[in-house]
C-alpha cells in the first residue's frame, strides 16, 4: 500500500488485517496511542483526509492513498505548539496519554472552523475520553484556544486563599509537560526492542475450573512461537499482586500460573511468539482439557455452608512464611477479617434515645484508565533484568520480582515510565512478573500489553460491598455509638482486601467518632475477577453507606441532615481513637487531630449551591405543568488520609551542579498527577531557585531512592516531606561551603533568590557555588538526602453537593452541577489541585451512575469494552465548582495534606441524598440506574 | 499470520456479489470497519470493500430522501435531515466524531444490535432497502431475514410535507448507552395525527416497529394523546426482554414515559 503519512509517501508491505493504528505505531508515530479495540478512548485519532478517525478500528489498507496526519508531523506548527502550550497552562494535561489526540481534534475543528461555537468545541472533544480530568480543563483550554475564555492567570492566587509562598500555591506547567504535548515517546507502549517477543496470556474460559490436562505441542510447532508456559513450568511459590510495603498486608494467593482457575481470564498459559498474530495463533491451538467446577459470584454466598472453596489448595512452603499474611479462612472463603471493639456499644444501644440501623451495597467497577497494562522486560548489557512499567510502585514491582525468580533485589532494576493514569489499578503487579519469567527462560526482551477486553476480566477493580450500620443517638442528637459491619467481594484473590476494608472501617468510623465502637469486617473470595486498589481505596464504599446513612439518621431523628452532621464531625484536637486501633494490617498509631476545615467546607458548599435557596422536590422552574422533572439537592462530607502512617516512607536526593541548578532524585511515581512538578516546586521553594532549576528524575529503582509508590494519597505529604527535608540540609550545606570560600561564619550568611548573601554585601551566586564545588575550592559534591516517614495521616475534607433533575416517568437522574469545598492544607500547585478533584468527582458520578461490571450467569464478564462498561461523556458531565478551604496542616509540607482521592468519595451519597430529596425514595445500593429508581418510584405514595 | 487472509477492494458491485457467492472462503462486505476490525468475528477471513464503488450519495427526488449504502454517519449529522431524526440517532449512536467518520449506513443495518438507534430512526422513516440484484425490501421485513444477506445499496425513506419527527431515549446519563430508544415520525393535519410511524430500540431482539399502537393512534386529535400508553395490544407483537439493565416492566413504563414525550412534542409544536 502507499502510506501517506504526514506530507510523505512510502510504499509499505503490509498484512491484510494489521489496523491503521499497529502500522503507525510501527512507524514509529509514538503520539498515537492504544487504549482499546473499538475506538472508543480516542487515544487512538487521527487525521484521515482532514478529518479524525479512529486508527484502532481502521484497516491500514482503508488509509491506503489516503493523507494520514499525526502529531509527529503537526507539532512544530505554531498554531499546534500554542495549543500545547495553552492545556499546560490550563492545567488540562494531567497523564498526558490523550493530549495529542484533543490536539489533533482541536486542529481539524480549526481547519473547518476558526470560530467554533462552545457547542462544536464540545462535540470535537468528545471522542476523548479523557479519564483523569474529568474534561473540565481540557473543554476550558479549547475555548482560550479559540479565544472564548479568558486564560488563567498565570501564578493566580484567589480571594481566601493562605498567603502564597515564592512558588508554592501558585500553578506552575507540568516539569515533564513538553513531551506530553508534543506526542513524544514516553510511555511503555512507546518502548521498543527489535527482538522483543509478544507476550500473549491465554485465559481461562471458566469461572472455577481445574486443568486435567493441557497440550502445547502442536501450538509449540507454529511458526514464530518461542515459548509457552504452563503452570508445571514455574515454581510454586504464592504471593500477592498487590503492590504494598513488606510484608504485604495482602494474603499470599496468587501463583504465577495454577493449575486451579478461578475466574474467567485467570492464566492458563503463556505464549511467547515473534508477533502478536503468531501468539494468538498459538493461543488458539492450546489444548485445555477442564474440570469445571461450581463456581459463586456473590459475597453472602461464599458465606453458605457449602460453598465452593477457591482457594482450597495447601500453603506451599515459603521461608518467610512466619512473617507473610495468608488467607483467614481459606475453608469459608475468607479472605482477610477486621475487627474493632471501643466501649460498650450493646449497652449504650440498650439505652440510646434513637437507634437507626441501615444497610448499603456497592457495585464493581473499574479504573479504566486510558492506557492499559504494560510493561517490557529485557536483560542489559550486565546480564541484570530490567523492566520498564507503567506502574505506580516500581520498588514494590522490583521486590516481587525477584522473589519469585529467586533473583537478588540487586539483580533487577524497574524503571517507570510516564503513566498513562493508574487510579490503583497499577499498584498492582500484574505482567511485569510475567513478562520478566518469560525473558528469564528465553533471554530475549518481552513485551506485554493488555487489551481493553483484558482488562476488564483480568485487572483489578472496586470490591462491592455490603455496608450495615447501627447508629445511637442521644437526646441532643449526639453520636453515642457506631457499628460498622463489612462485607466485601474480593472476586478470586485477595489483593487488597484486607486494607481496603481497613480504610472503609478506619474513615467510616472516624468522621463522627463515637465514644462506643464496633467493626466487623470480612472480605470474602468469589469467583469474580479480582478486586484492588482503586482511588479511595474502601472510603467510596464506606461513605456511600455512612452519608446515605446520616441522612436517612436525620430523617428518623427529625434533624436537618446538615446540621446532624456538623454536631457530630470530628475537629482539631479530637484523638483520632479508630485510626490508633486500626491500622494497615497492623496497629495504628495515636493521633490528634491537628488541623480540618470541616465545617468550613459544608458552609462554603452550602452558600456556593444555594442550599437555602431555590425550589426543591418540586418541578424546576420553566417546566410545563405536568412535567416529570423534579428538583433536589443533597450534600455529602468525606475524609481521607495523607499516606498510611508509620508504614509509607520515602527517600529524596538532590545534588548542586556547576550552573547553580539542581538533580532531585526521588522514588515517587507521578502517574499523571504532577507529583514530579509539585516535588519540584517544594525543592525550589526551599532552596529560593526558580522551578527551571530543578531537574525531576523519578521512580527508577537503580538511579533513585526508594519510595513506596503512588497510592494512599501520599506523595505530597510523604514524598514531599522528605524532598523538603533534603532541600533544607542541601541549603544549609551551600551556606557552610560558602561560609568556607567568602571566611565568614555561617550565621553571617544568608541565601536569598540562588544567591549566597554575606552581612557585608558580598554575594555568591548558586552557579558560581557550583562550579567552585565541584573544579577548584574544597572540592566536594554538594548534595543532600533525606527520607521522611510519619505516624500522622491529616485527613483531608471535601463537602460535596449535587444538583439533581429527576424524571419520574423514567427514573432517569441527571446532574447539571456539582460543588466541592475541599480541605487539603495548603494547595501548592492550584491548576493541579483543582484538576485532581475534578477528575475524582467525574470518577465518582460515573461510578454512582453509569458504570459497572456485571456478569452471566456463568461469570463471564459482560463489558469488554469502555462503553459496555459505562463512562461519562462530556454531555454528561455537570458544571464543577471547586472551592479549597485551606487549614494548613502543621505535619506536611508547608500546610499541606492529600487531595488525590478524596473527592470520589462524596458523589454517590452526595447523588443519592439528593434524589431523596428530589422525589423522596431512597436507594441503598449503586449504581444509581433508571431501573432502581423506576422501581422505588413504584413503591413511593407519590409517584406510584 | 493476519486476522485476514484478504482484502479487495472492488470495481463492481457483480465483482462484490461473486467473492460474496463462494462458499467456504468466509467473505464479508466491509462497511466502515469500525464494528469488524474491532471485534474480528473469526468466521470472517476474507474482507470486500466497496469503497471505489461510492455508493455514498444523498439525494432528494419527489419527496423522497435516498441515501447511499456508504455514507457515513457523519453526513447524517451534518445534513440534519429528516427533521434531525437521523442527526440525534447518530448522535446517540456513536458519540464519537471519530467513529462517526468511518461507520456507513449500511454497515449499521447489517450489524446486529437490538439497541441500534439508527435503525430504529430508520425503522420509524419506513425505510427500503435496495439491495444488488434483489428486489426492494422493507427494513422491517430485512431485519426478519435470517441470514441478511445481500449487497445493500442505497436506503430509500419517504418524505412529504408536514412532518413531524422524534428521537427520544432513556439512559442512566444523557449521552451513554440507552436503555430504550423511541423514534417517531408522525404527519399532522388539522390538529388530527393523519399518519404515525413509531419505532422501539432495545425492547426486543432488534428494533421494532410498534404497528398496532400506529393503527390505533391515527385519526386522533392531538390533543386526546396526551394520555395514550402502550395497551395490552398495542403490545402484541412486540416481544420484550429483559436485559442485565432492565425488566419487562420497566421497559414498558419506558416506552409509555417516551410515547407521551413524543406525543407530547407533537402538540406542542406548531
Amino acid at each position: 500500500m502507499t502510506l501517506r503519512l504526514n506530507g510523505r509517501e512510502f510504499r509499505v508491505g503490509i498484512a491484510p488485517g494489521a489496523t491503521l493504528l499497529e502500522l503507525l505505531r510501527e512507524r514509529g508515530c509514538a503520539s498515537v496511542k492504544y487504549s482499546d479495540e473499538h475506538g472508543e478512548g480516542g487515544a487512538d485519532t487521527v487525521l484521515l483526509e482532514g478529518r479524525p478517525v479512529s486508527a484502532a478500528t481502521l484497516l491500514a489498507l482503508q488509509a491506503d492513498g489516503l493523507a494520514v496526519e499525526t502529531l509527529e508531523g503537526l507539532r512544530e506548527d505554531p498554531w499546534i505548539a500554542k495549543l500545547g502550550e495553552i492545556f499546560l497552562a490550563e492545567g488540562a494535561v494531567q497523564c498526558g496519554y490523550c493530549t495529542p489526540a484533543f490536539l489533533l481534534q482541536l486542529e481539524a475543528l480549526r481547519r473547518r472552523d476558526a470560530a467554533p461555537s462552545e457547542e462544536a468545541i464540545a462535540e470535537a472533544l468528545a471522542p476523548v475520553f479523557c479519564r483523569c480530568t474529568g474534561m473540565v480543563k481540557p473543554l476550558r483550554a479549547a475555548k482560550v484556544a479559540f479565544g472564548l475564555e479568558e486564560a488563567r492567570e498565570s501564578g493566580a492566587v484567589r480571594e481566601g486563599d493562605a498567603e502564597p509562598l515564592r512558588l508554592l500555591g501558585r500553578d506552575a506547567p507540568r516539569v515533564d509537560g513538553r513531551s506530553l504535548v508534543r506526542g513524544e515517546p514516553v510511555f511503555a507502549g512507546d518502548l521498543s526492542a527489535d527482538d522483543a517477543l509478544t507476550l500473549k496470556i491465554l485465559g481461562s474460559p471458566h469461572a472455577h475450573a481445574r486443568i486435567r490436562s493441557i497440550d502445547i505441542a502442536a501450538a509449540l510447532t507454529l511458526p514464530g512461537v518461542v515459548d509457552i508456559v504452563t503452570w508445571r513450568d514455574v515454581p510454586r511459590r504464592a504471593y500477592t499482586s498487590a503492590g504494598q510495603g513488606f510484608p504485604e498486608p495482602s494474603p499470599y494467593d496468587c501463583y504465577l500460573l495454577d493449575e486451579k482457575l478461578r475466574h474467567v481470564g485467570d492464566r492458563v498459559a503463556l505464549v511467547a511468539a515473534e508477533s502478536a498474530e503468531a501468539a494468538e495463533a498459538a493461543l488458539a491451538a492450546i489444548e485445555v482439557d477442564y474440570e469445571v467446577l461450581p463456581h459463586i459470584l456473590d459475597e453472602r454466598e461464599a458465606r453458605a455452608d457449602g460453598a465452593p472453596v477457591i482457594h482450597d489448595e495447601p500453603r506451599p512452603d515459603d521461608p518467610e512464611a512466619d512473617i507473610l499474611f495468608w488467607p483467614e479462612d481459606p475453608a469459608r472463603n475468607i479472605a482477610a477479617r477486621t475487627s474493632l471493639d471501643m466501649g460498650d456499644p450493646d449497652a449504650v444501644f440498650a439505652a440510646a434515645d434513637h437507634v437507626v440501623t441501615r444497610e448499603y451495597r456497592s457495585h464493581q467497577a473499574q479504573q479504566s484508565s486510558l492506557e492499559p497494562h504494560i510493561c517490557l522486560s529485557r536483560i542489559d548489557a550486565d546480564g541484570r533484568l530490567t523492566i520498564y512499567s507503567s506502574t505506580q510502585v516500581p520498588f514494590h514491582v522490583r521486590r516481587v520480582v525477584a522473589r519469585l525468580l529467586d533473583l537478588p533485589t540487586s539483580r533487577v532494576r524497574v524503571i517507570k515510565t510516564r503513566v498513562g493514569g493508574g487510579f490503583g489499578g497499577k499498584q498492582e503487579i500484574l505482567g511485569e512478573e510475567l513478562a520478566a519469567l518469560v525473558t528469564r527462560r528465553t533471554g530475549r526482551p518481552v513485551r506485554l500489553e493488555f487489551t481493553r477486553a483484558e482488562e476488564l476480566r483480568a485487572a483489578r477493580s472496586r470490591h462491592p460491598s455490603t455496608i450495615r450500620y447501627r447508629a445511637g443517638f442521644d437526646a441532643h442528637r449526639k453520636l453515642t455509638a457506631l457499628d460498622m459491619e463489612i462485607l466485601l467481594n474480593t472476586g478470586a484473590n485477595g489483593s487488597h482486601a484486607l486494607t481496603v476494608m481497613s480504610v472503609a472501617a478506619n474513615k467510616g468510623l472516624s468522621l463522627y467518632p463515637a465514644p462506643n465502637v464496633r467493626h466487623r469486617g470480612e472480605a470474602l473470595y468469589s469467583n469474580r475477577p479480582p478486586a484492588g486498589a482503586f482511588r479511595g481505596y474502601g472510603s467510596p464504599q464506606a461513605f456511600w453507606a455512612l452519608e446515605s446513612f446520616m441522612d436517612e439518621c436525620a430523617a428518623e431523628l427529625g434533624a436537618d441532615p446538615v446540621e446532624l452532621r456538623l454536631a457530630n464531625v470530628v475537629r482539631v484536637g479530637d484523638s483520632l481513637d479508630v485510626a490508633a486501633q486500626m491500622g494497615e494490617g497492623r496497629d495504628g498509631f495515636d493521633s490528634v487531630l491537628k488541623s480540618g476545615a470541616a465545617e468550613a467546607c459544608v458552609r462554603t458548599g452550602m452558600k456556593t449551591i444555594g442550599w437555602n435557596a431555590g425550589p426543591r422536590g418540586a418541578t424546576p422552574e420553566g417546566e410545563p405543568a405536568g412535567s416529570p422533572l423534579r428538583r433536589g439537592l443533597g450534600m455529602s462530607l468525606v475524609m481521607q488520609g495523607s499516606g498510611i502512617p508509620g508504614i509509607d516512607m520515602a527517600g529524596a536526593f538532590l545534588k548542586m551542579n556547576e550552573d547553580g541548578g539542581f538533580n532531585l532524585l526521588v522514588g515517587a511515581a507521578d502517574i499523571g498527577t504532577g507529583s514530579d512538578t509539585v516535588l519540584a516546586q517544594i525543592a525550589a521553594e526551599v532552596l529560593g531557585v526558580e522551578l527551571a532549576a530543578v531537574v525531576v528524575s523519578s521512580g527508577d529503582t537503580d538511579h533513585t531512592p526508594f519510595d513506596t509508590g503512588a497510592y494512599a494519597s501520599s506523595t505530597t505529604y510523604i514524598t514531599g516531606g522528605a524532598v523538603k527535608r533534603a532541600a533544607e540540609t542541601l541549603l544549609s550545606r551551600i551556606l557552610d561551603y560558602a561560609a568556607d570560600l567568602l571566611e565568614l561564619p555561617r550565621e553571617r550568611l544568608r541565601a536569598e533568590g540562588a544567591n549566597v548573601i554575606a552581612e557585608d554585601g558580598r554575594r555568591l551566586g548558586f552557579a558560581e557555588i557550583g562550579r567552585r564545588s565541584l573544579y577548584t575550592d574544597h572540592q566536594r559534591q554538594l548534595m543532600a538526602s533525606a527520607s521522611h516517614i510519619s505516624t500522622d495521616s491529616p485527613p483531608p475534607f471535601a463537602a460535596q453537593f449535587a444538583e439533581v433533575l429527576v424524571n419520574t416517568r423514567t427514573g432517569e437522574i441527571r446532574v447539571p452541577r456539582f460543588v466541592t469545598a475541599v480541605d487539603a492544607g495548603r494547595i501548592l500547585n492550584p491548576a493541579m489541585a483543582e484538576g485532581q478533584v475534578e477528575g475524582a468527582v467525574a470518577q465518582g458520578l460515573g461510578f454512582a451512575l453509569v458504570e459497572r461490571m456485571d456478569y452471566d450467569r456463568a461469570g463471564r464478564p459482560l463489558a469488554a469494552s469502555f462503553r459496555e462498561h459505562g463512562y461519562l461523556l462530556p454531555g454528561d458531565l455537570p458544571r464543577q465548582e471547586v472551592l479549597f478551604v485551606e487549614d494548613l496542616e502543621p505535619t506536611g509540607p508547608f500546610g499541606a495534606k492529600a487531595v488525590a482521592e478524596i473527592c470520589i468519595n462524596g458523589p454517590a451519597p452526595a447523588l443519592a441524598n439528593a434524589l431523596f430529596d428530589a422525589c423522596g425514595v431512597r436507594l441503598r445500593e449503586t449504581p444509581l440506574t433508571p431501573e432502581r429508581v423506576l422501581r422505588a418510584l413504584k413503591g413511593s405514595r407519590d409517584f406510584a | 499470520m493476519s486476522w485476514i487472509k484478504d482484502y479487495q477492494l472492488v470495481r463492481d458491485l457483480n465483482e462484490a456479489a461473486e467473492l460474496l457467492a463462494r462458499e467456504g472462503e468466509g467473505w464479508t462486505l466491509l462497511g466502515g470497519g469500525s464494528h469488524l476490525v474491532a471485534v474480528k468475528p473469526p468466521e470472517v477471513q476474507r474482507l470486500v470493500d466497496l469503497l471505489p464503488i461510492g455508493l455514498d450519495a444523498v439525494e432528494e427526488t419527489n419527496g423522497e430522501l435516498r441515501l447511499g449504502a456508504r455514507v457515513r454517519l457523519q453526513t447524517l449529522v451534518e445534513r440534519d435531515d429528516m427533521g434531525g431524526l437521523l442527526k440525534d440517532a447518530s448522535l446517540s449512536l456513536a458519540h464519537s466524531k471519530n467513529l462517526r467518520n468511518q461507520m456507513t449506513l449500511a454497515g449499521e443495518i447489517a450489524w446486529p444490535n437490538p439497541r441500534n438507534e439508527l435503525v430504529t430512526a430508520l425503522l420509524a422513516l419506513d425505510a427500503r432497502l435496495e439491495r444488488f440484484d434483489r428486489a426492494d425490501t422493507s427494513l422491517d421485513d430485512y431485519l426478519d431475514e435470517d441470514p441478511r444477506d445481500g449487497i445493500i445499496t442505497a436506503v430509500a425513506m419517504p418524505g412529504g410535507d408536514g412532518w413531524r419527527h422524534g428521537f427520544h431515549k432513556v439512559s442512566p446519563a444523557p449521552d451513554s448507552r440507552p436503555l430504550l430508544v423511541l423514534a417517531g415520525a408522525a404527519r399532522v393535519e388539522d390538529d388530527m395525527l393523519a399518519e404515525l410511524r413509531l419505532a422501539l430500540g432495545n425492547l426486543g431482539d432488534r428494533p421494532l416497529r410498534a404497528a398496532a399502537l400506529e393503527r390505533r393512534l391515527v385519526g386522533a386529535t392531538l390533543a386526546d394523546l396526551a394520555a395514550e400508553r402502550f395497551t395490552e395490544s398495542d403490545r402484541e407483537g412486540l416481544e420484550a426482554l429483559a436485559s442485565r439493565e432492565a425488566t419487562i416492566d420497566s421497559k414498558w413504563q419506558w416506552a409509555d414515559a417516551l410515547l407521551i414525550e413524543f406525543l407530547g412534542a407533537l402538540e406542542a409544536t406548531p
